[in-house]
């Protein structure tokens, strides 16, 4: 015991000849590594394939990334596309082949993003949209519809049509089957309403959710049965002027802006409780100060809000001035709220259009956009916000 | 030394308490250590202070370290420390704050740089055994950067792993598992 003038500390229980990193420690190490590395990780050998999804499952889990497609305004359209991984904290540049243009790209909603020409019709939702299908237009042209996927069914509705007063029928396409159906019956509000404008559109399993950004009034559609469903009023309060709507852990939230467009007072986020007949919002969380001051921008003006949902996450821009993306994890009933500089410049934005989504990337989904030899990660250093 | 202030109460400091722990490694290295740094060393400072030891002039061997290591870690904590006291003395001057950030992030890139791949991973083992936080976490960040972007084959070498794959198998692992990242209970 206290004999001699030595002690010896116990010597490690798994004291083993080889200096090898394994276990916790190895764990730990990966919870540092970015996704897109993790890839490799999982290669090396069995022992480090269980670390990985321990560390994943454990340490620092999955979490949504927001992808920000940047598309030329001229022919031939061409793409490029950065995403945020929030997990590690670092911006990606993902390189792929230009995809076979047809026009505008668009999205309204998660992973999402179509585009239409008068002769065809392509959309992509896998979250790294590996996958394009493309199908004969829909027969009514028009500019700037609602698109939304709603489990396998792709509803095109509203829009504008310069020629002619007669209502634009919605229309809907059955991934199953490969054909087009129509639906006359369209609520007046959404009628001549270029979408990307004055409306905010989330989908659930069953059905699309479209609300009016100003006035918050809302209505469903359910595909299946060609339903339509409310109105609802999910707009916050008088002070609210302007909303947009998405879905967090399964739940409808609603995005408020405070203020007027000029002078933006406050940014909060109200969880749509799911009740009977009555709408009723409950107040989750408000964003910090200084983020609604980056959110602004430089020109402070800040008349709409564009949102991407996934997960338990919420991102947040100014659509007039992206330059700065607020995020908001919801955990625990408590928003964390964070922001990162959008590493996608806005110096030649007028040549330039950005369209962002947001996708639940899992190593499968890597694993395949790697193998399908076209894209190509490469992580982005010194992204400082 | 012609040095600010803080340098100076530092080393003053340390030269009052010239309490030394006398730490031997397992390839006969004897270090004195200042008590201050050795305390860093959670396994140190919880085998005094937890067990109530009577701190004494006692040698202390530590089985899992060797001297290059020990005298690595002693440099970096007692550098650790130097920091944390010129961070606190800094504070609420924000330019003097920045200058103490860049001089530690100047220190650890240095540090780090000079280590090999072999070095970080032994220094890696010593630190966790040693259970010192803040050392551990700037290795682990330092190691998982240099693994970034690098192929399956570098890792391997790198960590000196054997594929113990078989061919199927690799194939399978890709298939395997990716429920697991959906958010699937497992048991």
């Amino acid at each position: 015991m206290e004999e001699d003038n030595q002690q010896e500390l116990k010597a490690e229980e798994e004291a083993s000849a080889t200096a090898s990193i394994h276990g916790d420690v190895l764990e730990i190490i990966l919870s540092h590594v970015p996704l897109i590395d993790l890839e490799h990780a999982r290669c090396v050998s069995n022992n480090w394939n269980r670390a990985v999804f321990s560390s994943l499952r454990h340490l620092n889990p999955i979490k949504p990334w927001l992808i920000v497609h940047k598309q030329s305004t001229r022919h031939p359209y061409a793409t490029m596309a950065h995403a945020y991984d929030p997990r590690s904290g670092v911006w990606l540049k993902i390189d792929q082949p230009p995809i076979n243009q047809v026009s505008a790209l668009r999205s309204s909603h998660s992973t999402l993003l179509y585009m239409q020409s008068s002769l065809q019709f392509a959309f992509s939702f896998d979250p790294l949209h590996l996958k394009w299908y493309r199908t004969n237009a829909p027969l009514v042209w028009r500019t700037d519809p609602i698109v939304a996927l709603v489990g396998h069914r792709v509803v095109v509705a509203g829009g504008t049509f310069d020629l002619g007063d007669d209502p634009l029928p919605l229309e809907i396409y059955d991934l199953r089957t490969g054909k087009w159906d129509i639906c006359q019956r369209i609520p007046a509000v959404l009628k001549d309403s270029p979408s990307s404008l004055w409306l905010s559109v989330a989908v659930d399993e069953h059905k699309m959710y479209v609300t009016e950004k100003s006035s918050g009034i809302t209505h469903s559609f359910d595909p299946s049965t060609k339903t339509w469903y409310g109105p609802y009023d999910l707009r916050p309060g008088k002070h609210v002027f302007s909303s947009a709507i998405g879905f967090v852990n399964d739940s409808m939230v609603v995005v408020g802006l405070i203020g007027d467009s000029e002078n933006v007072k406050g940014v909060k986020l109200w969880e749509v409780m799911k009740g009977t007949e009555m709408v009723e919002l409950r107040e989750m969380g408000e964003m910090p100060e200084e983020l609604v001051g980056k959110l602004k921008g430089e020109s402070a003006c800040l008349p709409s809000i564009g949102l991407n949902t996934m997960g338990q996450f919420a991102y947040l821009h100014n659509p007039s001035d992206p330059g700065e993306l607020i995020l908001c994890e919801v955990a625990d009933g408590a928003c964390r709220w964070g922001s990162v500089r959008n590493v996608v410049g806005d110096d030649e934005s007028r040549m330039q259009r950005l369209v962002f989504t947001c996708s639940d990337v899992g190593l499968g989904d890597l694993h395949d956009a790697i193998c399908s030899g076209n894209r190509r990660f490469t992580v982005k250093d010194n992204i400082v916000d | 030394m012609a040095d600010d202030g803080v340098n100076t109460k530092v080393e003053a400091v340390s030269k009052a308490t010239t309490e030394t722990i006398e730490l031997r490694t397992e390839d006969g290295g004897v270090f004195d250590v200042d008590k201050p740094v050795a305390m860093e060393f959670l396994i140190l400072k919880s085998f005094y202070e937890d067990e109530g030891r009577v701190f004494d002039k006692t040698s202390i061997r530590l089985p899992n370290v060797k001297q290059l290591e020990l005298s690595k870690v002693i440099e970096y904590c007692t550098r650790a420390l130097e920091f944390g006291a010129k961070s606190a003395a800094a504070a609420g001057d924000k330019d003097a704050e920045r200058m103490v950030r860049q001089e530690r992030e100047g220190f650890e890139a240095e540090f780090v740089d000079e280590l090999s791949n072999e070095m970080l991973k032994e220094l890696i083992l010593a630190v966790n055994f040693l259970d010192i936080k803040e050392m551990l976490d700037f290795l682990i960040r330092s190691v998982a950067n240099r693994i970034r972007n690098r192929s399956v084959a570098y890792v391997r070498q790198f960590f000196d792993i054997e594929n113990d794959f078989t061919p199927q198998e690799e194939d399978q692992i890709h298939q395997e598992n990716a429920w697991a990242f959906e958010g699937v209970d497992a048991d």
